[in-house]
């Protein structure tokens, strides 16, 4: 039954594609949630703005999940590591939201603090 | 205009005959060898393929040299070695083969015929030998190395293809595909015709990585590599990471002592088909203007289809741009004269 299913699915895609959609980047919209650990523009070649371009055309400020990688040599500073062209939405869910939704993590109002 | 990724193809071996020694016509015979048409890569029946190459001078010209849109020069590109099997004595048989018959009946029948000569990345003596064999005719203008590789193309085993190409002022090409004995992605093998197809890009990537990172370009200055029906628009990406990791861990690669990224804009170009661009025309200018319009060398691939890219390109670029890139890019890099 799976493999009919499969195969089924697989018309499916097919036929998508022959319409002019994109299934495979809808796929990738849907299912994964790429996590950042060094944004590009962090002492490598990209100019002013690259960033941000990067983030708009993968659609990707609801999808980027801040990581410090600590230890490691070039860990990044939250304060620091996101260019300031980011919009303030934008930096909050890179910075937490995206995380919180994805792991069903508490909002910051929602954790006793210490 | 200079088209830099037109393809041919022997439609079979005995099209080759006449160029092969006598032990190995009995060897193709005795074994029942035949060409397939590289449909590992060209499936008959995927959009992509867009129909069997030219297999002679009528066919090429009928479809590719004749129309309003002809190219002034049209570098070809034979694909048929990346079907030959492991026996390294026959792959350097066969590339000997493929040379002179690009040359006999292909280049000596059109002024605007240049090629790329071929050689078996399984025997470096032997392609060294084939690259001083042919090196001297100005109409072969490049070395070609499938994107599949047995090693990064870096690796010091094949410094002497690299210092061989250099020797006779050859431009190193990289194209897509390659052996189908050989994996399709830096990870492993895979499962299906759309991992492969994707991957292209993902291996030209890696001897980018490979070449800067052993050092090629400090070896061999003069080196230059084109990057074949592999993309473009990975470019930036990639960039800002191998500048960012090289500044971590530089003491490792002394012999890189400029940023990775000075070397992949000095040494290396990029044909531009396939060339996976946004829908969006300002994302698309913006890709194209971060890649930079320097970096790309018009190609046709002919007869291979890949869809609108090409013209989201061609609308993305401004005029000195679009200019470069039809021509002024690949008579710099190649050596083709004005």
């Amino acid at each position: 039954m799976g493999g009919v299913r499969g195969v089924d699915a697989g018309r499916r895609v097919v036929d998508a594609a022959r319409r002019g959609a994109a299934p495979a980047a809808g796929a990738v919209r849907v299912h994964p949630r790429p996590g950042l650990v060094h944004h590009p523009a962090a002492g490598g070649a990209g100019r002013a703005g690259e960033f941000l371009r990067a983030v708009q055309h993968g659609r990707l400020a609801d999808r980027l999940l801040f990581a410090t990688d600590y230890p490691h040599w070039d860990f990044d500073s939250p304060a620091q590591s996101l260019p300031g062209e980011l919009s303030k939405e934008a930096r909050a869910a890179i910075l937490a939201g995206n995380a919180c939704d994805l792991y069903g993590l508490p909002r910051e109002r929602e954790v006793a603090g210490p | 205009m200079i088209d830099c990724d037109v393809h041919c193809a022997p439609a079979a071996l005995g099209a080759l005959t006449p160029y092969l020694p006598e032990y190995w016509r009995l060897y193709i015979a005795d074994a029942g060898i035949r060409l397939t048409g590289l449909p590992i890569a060209y499936p008959p029946g995927a959009p992509t393929t867009g129909g069997p190459a030219p297999a002679d001078y009528g066919e090429l010209r009928a479809r590719v040299l004749d129309g309003p849109d002809a190219p002034r020069l049209a570098i070809l590109n034979c694909l048929t070695l990346f079907e030959t099997h492991r026996n390294p004595y026959y792959a350097a048989a066969i590339a000997t083969a493929v040379n002179d018959w690009l040359r006999a009946e292909w280049l000596d029948r059109d002024d605007r015929l240049r090629a790329s000569l071929v050689v078996s990345t399984l025997d470096v003596e032997a392609a060294v030998a084939e690259i001083d064999r042919l090196g001297p005719d100005p109409r072969f203008v490049q070395v070609l190395l499938p994107v599949r590789a047995d090693a990064p193309y870096g690796n010091r085993r094949y410094h002497p293809v690299h210092e061989a190409a250099v020797r006779h002022d050859l431009t190193v090409g990289i194209h897509a595909w390659g052996r189908p004995g050989t994996a399709a992605t830096p990870t492993g093998f895979t499962s299906t015709y759309l991992q492969d197809l994707a991957s292209n890009a993902q291996m030209a990537q890696s001897h980018v990585l490979s070449l800067v990172s052993e050092g090629a370009f400090a070896r061999f200055p003069d080196l230059r590599v084109a990057l074949i029906e592999c993309g473009f628009t990975w470019l930036p990406p990639l960039l800002w990471r191998f500048d960012k990791d090289w500044k971590s861990v530089w003491r490792e690669v002394p012999w890189v002592k400029e940023r990775p990224s000075a070397y992949v804009r000095r040494h290396f170009r990029a044909t531009t088909q396939p060339a996976a661009l946004p829908a969006d025309p300002v994302q698309a200018a913006e890709v194209v203007d971060m890649v930079g319009a320097n970096w790309l060398l018009h190609a046709s691939d002919h007869p291979h289809v890949h869809g609108p890219g090409a013209e989201r390109l061609r609308l993305a670029l401004d005029e000195p741009g679009r200019e470069a890139v039809r021509a002024g890019n690949a008579s710099a890099f190649y050596r083709l004269g004005s």
